[in-house]
């Protein structure tokens, strides 16, 4: 598990630059930080890859200019370790913190279980298409509200080989969600949810154990995810430990 | 102040923010009041912040459940200040 911050990190931002790149979404790299600027209520939109170096006379120049000319869009995320320097220099650009993240990955010696499932549930790898708007479904009302994950974003997704978008039907029906990412070095589970009327009965573990069980043992990387706080419960029962922190900024109009 | 003024406060400030008619205990969550978003979030924040005149650190902020947890941090923090 050495370096599984960096990993955990790194997995996350490629997780972005791979959507961007690939699905032609505008994006830019700065030496102290990364943006995607989809258009407006349209995931993604975000800021991210940012360091301590932002802080630093020039780069806070640039920055602050960018975000002045409302060319940024008003949510962003940094994991890096030194947000308590980061932290005086985001909120004087009007970006509040607002949640956090905890960067997890699963324990070597956990023993995973390949779970029973019964015969009215199924998981399925997303291609058609009303599979694919299930997943979406779910996870624009459970996970992005109010902002939208567009059919044509995913569809672009699924045709790429790192990625796995997978649902969990119950009785024929969409309930769960996943989305996987393998980047070079490591696999990252994504946009895990559960539409609320199927919640606490146990879907979106199956779901992750299934993976687990299939993938996870067949592969040496790590496997991550970024937990929310009520999420970090579940995952620690499913053999992932908690390592660093990320934590999202709201941009706040101060004319609000 | 004692904790009784702060969390009457923070309710005023908090139905100004989600609603005269939103219901507000020490034990409310964001689970529970639909219009608590990330935007209103941050306007919960800065406005204690200001009203108050305290600063929340980025950890406390993170670290908050529900409004008995911003009575706390409040109330530690004018503690502090005496």
């Amino acid at each position: 598990m050495d370096n599984i911050e960096v990993e955990i990190r790194n997995n996350l931002y490629e997780f972005y630059d791979c959507v961007a790149q690939n699905c032609g979404i505008y994006s830019e790299k700065q030496d102290c930080w990364s943006v995607i600027r989809n258009i407006p209520k349209v995931w993604p939109r975000i800021i991210y890859r940012i360091n301590t170096e932002i802080v630093e006379q020039k780069p806070s120049i640039i920055f602050a200019e960018k975000v002045k000319s409302g060319s940024y869009p008003e949510l962003l995320i940094t994991g890096d370790e030194s947000i308590q320097q980061i932290d005086p220099f985001l909120r004087a650009q009007g970006f509040y913190p607002f949640s956090a993240w905890k960067g997890m990955a699963l324990s070597n010696s956990f023993d995973i279980v390949s779970p029973r499932l019964p015969e009215t549930v199924q998981i399925v790898r997303c291609e058609s298409s009303d599979d694919i708007e299930q997943w979406i479904q779910i996870v624009t009302s459970e996970l992005i509200t109010p902002v939208q994950f567009d059919k044509l974003l995913l569809e672009s997704l699924i045709d790429q080989s790192v990625f796995g978008v997978y649902l969990i039907k119950y009785n024929g029906k969409g309930v769960s969600t996943m989305l996987v990412f393998n980047s070079a070095t490591s696999t990252g589970l994504y946009f895990i949810a559960t539409q609320k009327s199927a919640q606490r009965q146990g879907f979106a573990r199956m779901l992750v154990q299934q993976f687990l069980a299939q993938n996870g043992l067949l592969s040496k990387m790590p496997v991550i995810l970024h937990a929310t706080k009520t999420g970090e419960a579940l995952y620690s029962k499913l053999g992932f430990l908690p390592f660093n922190q990320f934590f999202l900024y709201r941009f706040l109009n101060a004319n609000l | 102040m004692n904790r009784q003024q702060i969390f009457a406060g923070i309710e005023a400030i908090a139905k100004k923010i989600f609603g005269e008619g939103t219901i507000i205990t020490e034990e409310t969550t964001s689970a529970n009041i639909e219009k608590w978003d990330s935007m209103n979030h941050v306007i919960l924040i800065t406005t204690l912040e200001k009203e108050f005149a305290i600063t929340f650190d980025i950890m406390e902020i993170i670290g908050i459940n529900k409004f008995g947890d911003f009575v706390d941090l409040i109330e530690k923090k004018q503690n502090q200040c005496k």
